[in-house]
């Protein structure tokens, strides 16, 4: 038996035969590298285990104690941050409007009510236009471009579901 | 087996107290897989401390029917991995800046005072080997011969084939036995080291 089995006996240092380990000990007098093999092998399979410090639990719980505390913090920083937020976006959207809601609030009223009006009147005019406009490119566009052009952006909607679909599919990284 | 399972889902439906023994149950092995592949105390209480905490975090995605201490290992295995990445530790020397030896801790198991220093040595310089690999190849070295795992279950905790793990673990003995061959183990009472007292 060669070198390279010796050693691809080591490198896979799994069991062998009793038969096999005479051969391989006679080997290793007389291969530095494959003796070297055997050495680190051999330390490797008498390791021990290194153990921490007495009191780990009761330190784990310490951290896990501040850990919470300072979430906790976080939360409550990160709420008072949204309320003032909330509380100084909403005066400064009311501050125009405040004199004509205190004095006089019909008149409020019914500004507001013109405004929704003409939204919702802006938004007629576009539709109806929009319609004029799609009647008119269908009589200068052919069936074959529309067929085109909807296949093209279903298979792209098609496509994009699916990929939403895999990444939701992903594990959750630890 | 099954009073684990009792803890698990009672520290699953919130029980502190039911966390706690799992963390003195498994402090041992995830603290030594942390110890080997990081090389410093303090950095691996931390990060033993930090596996402990990931996994109370993500526990409600454990799996009951898996293995605990594989899910825990592989949660500790990560978040080695990722420190070594993250911030490149400096590579371990059997000495700190003074020139003083690194405090080993023993397995108390170890009573007898010479083999336990045979040992000591003997661990500290497996110790230096091991970082001279890969992170990936030095947890599979760890998790076979420290943990005692088979490769199916180094692959299930480090998220890799079977295949990619007998490659490791073969790189990894060829590695340990070029450096080995190169600056072969000192016997630890033939030659006096530079801190030591004078002979005479």
């Amino acid at each position: 038996m060669d070198h390279q089995h010796f050693e691809e006996l080591l490198l896979n240092d799994e069991p062998i035969a009793r038969e096999e380990n005479v051969a391989l000990q006679a080997h290793l007098r007389v291969c530095p590298k494959c003796a070297a093999l055997a050495q680190a092998n051999r330390a490797l399979n008498h390791v021990v285990m290194a153990a921490p410090v007495s009191g780990f639990a009761t330190r784990f719980q310490v951290r896990l104690a501040a850990r919470r505390k300072a979430q906790r913090r976080r939360y409550l920083f990160g709420g008072l941050i949204l309320f003032f937020s909330a509380v100084g976006l909403g005066i400064w959207l009311a501050l125009p409007i405040l004199p004509t809601a205190l004095f006089s609030p019909s008149t409020l009223l019914t500004a507001w009510a013109n405004t929704l009006a003409s939204t919702l009147s802006l938004f007629q005019a576009v539709v109806e236009a929009g319609g004029v406009i799609l009647r008119v490119m269908a009589r200068f566009i052919p069936s074959e471009t529309w067929f085109l052009s909807l296949s093209f952006f279903s298979l792209l909607t098609f496509g994009w579901m699916l990929s939403i679909q895999k990444v939701a599919r992903l594990p959750q990284a630890i | 087996m099954d009073e684990e399972k009792t803890w698990i889902l009672q520290a699953q439906q919130g029980s502190d107290e039911a966390f706690t023994v799992l963390v003195e149950t498994y402090q041992k092995p995830v603290y030594n897989l942390c110890y080997r592949m990081l090389g410093v105390a303090d950095l691996a209480e931390d990060a033993a401390q930090e596996s402990f905490l990931r996994a109370y975090k993500n526990l409600h995605r454990y799996d009951v029917n898996r293995s605990f201490a594989t899910w825990l290992l592989s949660i500790t295995a990560h978040y080695c991995i990722d420190r070594l990445r993250r911030k490149k530790l400096p590579t371990f020397s059997l000495h700190d800046d003074e020139g003083t030896p690194r405090e080993y801790i023993p397995d108390a198991s170890a009573v007898h005072p010479e083999r336990a220093a045979i040992y000591s040595d003997q661990q500290e310089y497996i110790q230096g080997l091991l970082s001279e690999l890969s992170e990936l190849d030095r947890a599979a070295l760890i998790l076979r011969y420290w943990h005692d795992y088979s490769e199916v279950e180094i692959a299930e905790t480090l998220d890799l084939t079977v295949s990619a793990v007998k490659s490791r673990l073969h790189r990894s003995r060829r590695k340990l036995g070029s450096l080995w061959e190169d600056d072969p183990q000192p016997s630890p009472n033939v030659e006096r080291m530079p801190y030591g007292s004078p002979a005479f």
